[in-house]
């Protein structure tokens, strides 16, 4: 029988064995009654788990650290990099990482994300470090992990009244899963170059999705967002709530969202928002193959379409003519200049 | 494990303590095409789908001790229950929740292109729909109803103007001919 999700399965029933142990031998007994403590034994778990991601503890934590060079020069590419080093809050200290959060990191983005994305090229600016970008930025856990804080960027806002962030990662802990019926064991391990697309509102979540630069070129880093239109009742409780928590942060935006998030009625789990990154180049994105098909506009690598839009992989990238842009790898990298596989163990994973 | 087949009710319950984790493994087996296929209908999305049926089954082996075994495929609609309140909840918040992977040191499954493809594959055309399709058509509309649509049993009873029972009781044989089915084909 073959898993779909590859190794999950052996990963689930490794953990079952071990909550199993937990709990006849030392936290329940033998009526099973004290479910609470039963839960809370897992916890031992999850801090082996964690564990096991800390790489490289961080030394000299809380010293601030200075770009030397402005504008400075990364294999050729103009990269505007800030003075300083932007350190915003990184992670929750509530967050499963704890005080093990990630830590920015003055490194520039890696020469194939400069060479694929205008966006980075371009310096930050006081709306790229904005409340929107700082949420995203809370909402980041990994143990280990490094953000390039002055490389993320203010994408747009979605017309669910979100912001779209982009958060490169000079590494991130991804887990690397064997062969299906290798009967291999999964395993952790830190991915250089991440790019995060994050998609934060005003009054509950957000989403975010990553990738490797190979697998943003491929059109890979989309995420489908819920924006389903709620019935009145519920949009009227949600927006009361969200108005009381998250009021200040719809203020500092300049405009109040617009819509709601529903969990309930026709429209519910229904990805129908959906956002995505594509290379310097791509002007227009087909949603799907068929002639005809409706494009959206690309504006700061950022495509945006409302309804479902199938599997990203089968869209279409056009050029600013109108003019199908191949996405066979090696097309690709030649347009963008790229060399036509990055460098062993270098970046653009 | 050998014998007879056990129960879900059996695998959930594991009156052995499964030391070794194979009943939960087995459960997981067992209903991971449906829970998928349950995911995928809602999100379209492949990914998104596998981050939510990893989360379910986490949420699962978290409140293993609070299973009651009561009615009729009380394992199914448990499981199915949780992963509704998965599902409503990632939405509401706009991103797969992922408390209990997290809790329990699971990690969020990675996907190729051909997982992918497995995925939408087993679970929309030459899977579940297809194994849904060839069930009676009372038994189709209470899954279609009750389990993809998450209506209430008494909402769908009326409409359909049966006794909650029956509704009930074509679901549960519904799915019992969707698992075997699967398990079949696969």
């Amino acid at each position: 029988m073959t898993d779909l999700l590859p190794g999950f399965r052996s990963q689930l029933q490794r953990r079952a064995g071990e909550l199993d142990r937990i709990r006849s031998s030392e936290t329940v007994g033998a009526d099973g009654a004290d479910r609470g403590a039963y839960v809370a034994a897992a916890e031992p778990l999850a801090e082996h788990g964690r564990r096991r991601r800390r790489w490289g503890r961080p030394h000299g934590r809380g010293l601030a650290v200075v770009v030397l060079v402005a504008g400075a020069s990364v294999g050729g590419l103009a990269y505007a990099a800030a003075t300083t080093l932007w350190q915003p809050q990184l992670g929750s200290p509530d967050g499963p990482a704890g005080a093990e959060r990630p830590r920015a990191t003055a490194s520039s983005p890696s020469n194939e994300q400069l060479r694929s994305l205008g966006v980075l090229r371009r310096a930050q600016t006081d709306l790229d470090r904005n409340v929107g970008s700082r949420y995203a930025l809370k909402m980041s856990a990994g143990t280990g992990e490094r953000i390039r804080t002055n490389a993320v960027r203010r994408l747009g806002t979605g017309t669910g009244g979100g912001v779209i962030v982009l958060i490169p990662y000079e590494r991130k802990l991804a887990m690397i899963w064997p062969t299906p019926g290798s009967g291999q064991e999964p395993t952790d391990e830190f991915r250089r170059d991440y790019l995060c697309l994050n998609y934060v509102t005003p009054y509950d979540g957000a989403g975010v999705t990553c990738s490797t630069t190979n697998e943003m070129l491929s059109g890979r880093l989309a995420l489908g967002l819920s924006n389903g239109v709620c019935h009145v009742e519920q949009q009227r409780k949600a927006w009361a709530k969200a108005q009381e928590r998250e009021d200040r942060w719809a203020r500092l935006e300049g405009r109040p969202a617009v819509r709601i998030p529903c969990d309930r009625g026709p429209t519910a789990g229904r990805a129908d928002h959906w956002v995505g990154l594509v290379p310097d180049g791509v002007a227009y994105v087909q949603i799907g193959k068929r002639v005809g098909a409706r494009r959206v506009p690309v504006r700061a690598n950022l495509w945006q379409a409302e309804s479902p839009v199938g599997n990203p992989r089968d869209h279409v990238w056009l050029d600013a003519a109108g003019q199908p842009i191949s996405r066979k790898r090696a097309d690709l990298r030649a347009r963008l200049g790229l060399p036509l596989e990055p460098p062993r163990g270098g970046p653009g994973g | 494990m050998t014998g007879p087949r056990p129960t879900d009710e059996a695998l959930i319950l594991a009156p052995d303590g499964d030391p070794d984790g194979r009943a939960f493994g087995e459960l997981y087996a067992r209903h991971e095409a449906l829970i998928v296929a349950f995911h995928l209908r809602r999100v379209g999305d492949p990914e998104r789908a596998a981050d939510l049926t990893a989360e379910t089954f986490a949420q699962a082996l978290v409140a293993r001790t609070r299973f009651v075994a009561a009615g009729d495929d009380a394992a199914v609609r448990w499981l199915y229950g949780i992963a509704g309140n998965v599902l409503r909840n990632s939405t509401r918040r706009q991103s797969v929740e992922t408390r209990a992977l997290a809790r329990l040191a699971l990690d969020r499954p990675h996907l190729d292109d051909d997982a992918l493809d497995a995925i939408t594959d087993a679970a929309t055309d030459a899977g579940v729909l297809q194994a849904l399709t060839a069930l009676p058509a009372a038994q189709q509309d209470a899954i279609r109803a009750v389990v993809l649509g998450e209506e209430d049993y008494g909402d769908v009873a009326a409409r359909l103007e049966v006794d909650p029972a029956t509704v009930r009781q074509r679901v549960s044989r519904g799915l019992r001919s969707l698992r075997r089915t699967m398990e079949e084909t696969r």
